[in-house]
């Protein structure tokens, strides 16, 4: 199964020009992991509000590449931080953590 | 059976001969229904301008494209056609009557050649195909009135479906217009804290020969507009440190500032936020991941000074 609607990132190649996608993907992959540590270390401490936010950049950036699953999962964690409910992400983090691993994987083989 | 054939010939070697027949024929007792259009995706969220001086016409074509999810737009006059495509509107099709007054199809048809040489061009009127010599080039696809619902699907799945079959890694032209910002001159700020936001919103923009600033958050936004004045923002609803709509609010209360347009980019797809944004003193709204369309709308509806 792959990660990335090849629809969705086709046309996101054709708005960005065949060279600057490969900027856009390694923006992708540097601001990835960061967003991650943040999503991590805002539960820890507790701030809703953070928490929310790195999950929200999470979902944006997901949907603009075509990675559904990795969107829907980011807008469960961004709906539950601001409800204040960071008590109830369960598994969700490492099931998030393995989508956006396999997402970044992809992209990477994307770049030309 | 009743009928009649005849034959048409010049009676010179090698010019051909044309063979023609009637007949009378019942209707077939279970005649096929109309397609159920499982293939109705390949017209949804196109954007078609109907030109046409025949309000009824108009009407017809309209609400039967609309069933299919598409986008219309349409205007009895064909000067006010090229005036929206001029002006930069981006469409997926454009539907022509040949019998208009002041301009005809065949004209206007050439008019917007000269601005857009690729949107596809659909002939709607009752004149023949024979009957339009050179000017058949004109167009990508003949329709004859009345409207015949079925055979306008097929029609219309023909032009889009053309497109779908283009190979991706085809170098196509640019979903841009790279004169826009000639046309349509705008000082622009994007303010959004989003890396891939940011370089992808800028080159969008860039693409249509606009140099827009950034701003990371709702106190650059606020100070970049204190430094210069600009037409319009695009707004980022979520950034840290001060977010969109807090921004705007203390944007619309800045007496000394030549208030710009505010156009709200979000990636919340919820009920609600729309309002939510209006109601902070935005002007106009577009849902991320920015489409070409949207962003381009939501430029040209900012008035250019």
């Amino acid at each position: 199964m792959t990660s990335i609607d090849r629809l969705t990132f086709n046309e996101l190649k054709q708005i960005s020009g065949a060279e600057f996608i490969n900027e856009l993907i390694d923006t992708f992959l540097d601001d990835a992991p960061r967003l991650f540590e943040e999503l991590k270390s805002a539960q820890e401490s507790g701030n809703a509000d953070s928490f929310r936010r790195a999950a929200h950049s999470l979902k944006s950036n997901a949907a603009t590449f075509g990675a559904g699953q990795l969107a829907e999962l980011a807008k469960e964690l961004e709906t539950l931080g601001r409800e204040n409910r960071l008590g109830e992400t369960g598994d969700r983090l490492n099931v998030l953590n393995e989508a956006l691993t396999s997402a970044c994987d992809e992209l990477r083989g994307l770049k030309s | 059976m009743g009928g009649e054939i005849w034959v048409e010939s010049e009676g010179v070697p090698g010019k051909g001969s044309a063979f023609h027949f009637t007949i009378m024929a019942e209707p077939a007792e279970d005649a096929p229904k109309a397609p159920a259009h499982e293939d109705q995706h390949i017209l949804e969220g196109k954007r078609v301008l109907i030109v046409d001086d025949n309000a009824t016409n108009r009407r017809i074509f309209k609400l039967q494209v609309e069933k299919w999810g598409m986008l219309t737009q349409d205007t009895e006059f064909p000067r006010h056609a090229l005036t929206l495509i001029e002006k930069g509107e981006k469409f997926d099709l454009i539907t022509l009557d040949m019998f208009m007054p002041e301009l005809d199809g065949a004209m206007l048809a050439k008019e917007i050649r000269r601005h857009n040489p690729t949107v596809p061009l659909l002939l709607f009127s009752s004149i023949a195909q024979s009957e339009m010599g050179d000017n058949k080039g004109l167009f990508d696809a003949f329709l004859a009135k009345p409207l015949k619902p079925s055979l306008l699907f097929d029609v219309l799945a023909g032009i889009f479906d053309r497109d779908r079959r283009a190979p991706l890694t085809a170098p196509k032209m640019s979903v841009f217009d790279p004169e826009m910002a000639a046309r349509h001159p705008l000082r622009i700020l994007v303010a959004e804290d989003n890396a891939v936001n940011q370089k992808l919103a800028l080159r969008m923009l860039e693409q249509m020969g606009y140099r827009a600033d950034l701003a990371s958050n709702g106190i650059e936004a606020i100070e970049a507009l204190e430094r210069q004045p600009y037409d319009v923002v695009f707004m980022d609803v979520q950034m840290p440190e001060m977010d969109g709509l807090d921004a705007t609010r203390k944007i619309r209360v800045m007496s000394n500032l030549v208030q710009p347009r505010i156009i709200a980019m979000t990636a919340n797809a919820m009920q609600g936020d729309r309002e939510l944004c209006l109601a902070a003193g935005m002007d106009d709204y577009v849902s991320k991941p920015i489409r070409v369309n949207e962003l381009v709308g939501a430029l040209m509806r900012v008035e250019s000074k």
